[in-house]
């Protein structure tokens, strides 16, 4: 599995909230590979427009959304 | 109130006096008071904010050519995230959805000037005519730019994107998500911002207690202070929380109002990571004119509100 995490470089919220998915997949048996993206020409080709924005293997699961465990894991499984 | 007790309780507890004290209080009351307001604002926004999203204003901008839509626009800015890195995702979606130029300037300008949770903290440490001023002040720059640059034609200077406009549709969810989502995002904000309210609580509270008065009344007051208290405040970069404060005792001290917004706005609206950002979806000449229309529009908003004010 695929994890991207979008928003911009100074976006604490946005790395807050990969550390988070990151936690739930090391303590999950789940394996996915879990990266920040800050790639402003991929955000608008994915009409992404609030910030933090998930989206598992290439779909967009969640925006602008600081997610708790609970709702990382539902969006994972 | 509870804060004005627990912090008399703890002064005396510690059993400070004086200067010491005074600034003690101020300290523990102010941060009390801030972070209450500001989690009770954010959470409130934040739930609201859960039915109003940007892919939804800009679907209602699509189109609009009036002063409402430059309103609209600047309304948003005001409402839009804490964090300035949000910003750039909804420029792009604005551009890409064919929202005219000058709204979305507007909305660039409205957006690191004016913001919700600081109205509210404005309003309850410094009274209403602050905040008026504060908000008033910030949407007639923001407007009045946005339609200057329109009028000037910088649309060229706009980087251009493949941006996928699709129509946005609401998810459904229920009350209680949203108020857990808005809770989560409230506690995330407010741990992060509290250390810039801890050191500008400390700061003001330092200028509170020790400050001589007539530094201020000596040389502060004058058409001058202006224009430095912008110079100063441009470079530096921090949360506006973390300002207000500071503002809040040096016009206790006697600062002007108008130097005193000029000084609190200059902070929050330009900030090189800020023209970083922009940098990825402008020209240069664009940024230049941006930093300049608000560097002056702060200037005058500033002599203005100490002449009438």
């Amino acid at each position: 599995m695929k994890i991207e995490v979008f928003g911009s470089e100074n976006c604490k919220k946005c790395s807050s909230l990969k550390q988070r998915i990151d936690k739930v997949i090391n303590e999950s048996t789940k394996e996915a590979e879990v990266n920040k993206v800050t790639d402003i020409e991929r955000m608008a080709k994915l009409g992404i427009m609030s910030t933090p924005t998930v989206a598992v293997d290439g779909e967009v699961k969640s925006t602008g959304e600081m997610l708790d465990e609970k709702g990382i894991k539902e969006l994972i499984d | 109130m509870v804060f004005e007790w627990i912090a008399s309780f703890a002064v005396n507890g510690l059993g400070l006096t004086g200067r010491l004290a005074d600034a003690a209080h101020f300290w523990i009351y102010d941060t009390l008071k801030i972070v209450f307001i500001l989690f009770t604002v954010i959470l409130g926004i934040g739930y609201l904010r859960t039915y109003i999203k940007p892919e939804r204003i800009r679907d209602y901008l699509k189109g609009k050519h009036s002063i409402f839509g430059y309103l609209g626009a600047a309304a948003l800015g005001i409402v839009s995230p804490f964090c300035s890195c949000s910003t750039i995702p909804i420029f792009i979606g604005f551009v890409g959805a064919g929202i005219p130029f000058g709204m979305i300037i507007t909305f660039l300008f409205v957006s690191p000037m004016v913001n919700e949770a600081a109205s509210v903290v404005l309003l309850g440490t410094l009274g209403w005519k602050i905040t008026l001023a504060y908000i008033a002040g910030g949407v007639l720059i923001g407007v009045s730019g946005g339609f200057i640059l329109k009028k000037l034609g910088f649309e060229k200077y706009i980087k251009e994107f493949d941006m996928a406009s699709k129509k946005h549709i609401d998810e459904e969810i229920s009350k209680r998500q949203r108020l857990k989502l808005a809770t989560t995002e409230a506690r995330d904000i407010v741990k992060q911002i509290l250390p810039y309210v801890i050191v500008g609580v400390g700061i003001g509270a330092a200028v509170h207690g020790y400050l001589p008065e007539e530094l201020i009344t000596n040389y502060l007051t004058g058409p001058l202070a202006v224009p430095v208290a912008v110079l100063v405040g441009v470079p530096i970069y921090t949360n506006i929380m973390g300002v207000i404060p500071v503002v809040e005792s040096l016009i206790g001290k006697g600062l002007p109002i108008g130097t005193s917004i000029a000084f609190m706005m200059s902070v929050a609206a330009l900030s090189l990571p800020q023209f970083v950002m922009l940098k990825k979806v402008m020209e240069k000449k664009l940024i230049a004119a941006y930093a300049a229309i608000i560097s002056i529009g702060i200037l005058s908003l500033g002599l203005l509100f100490n002449l009438v004010l």
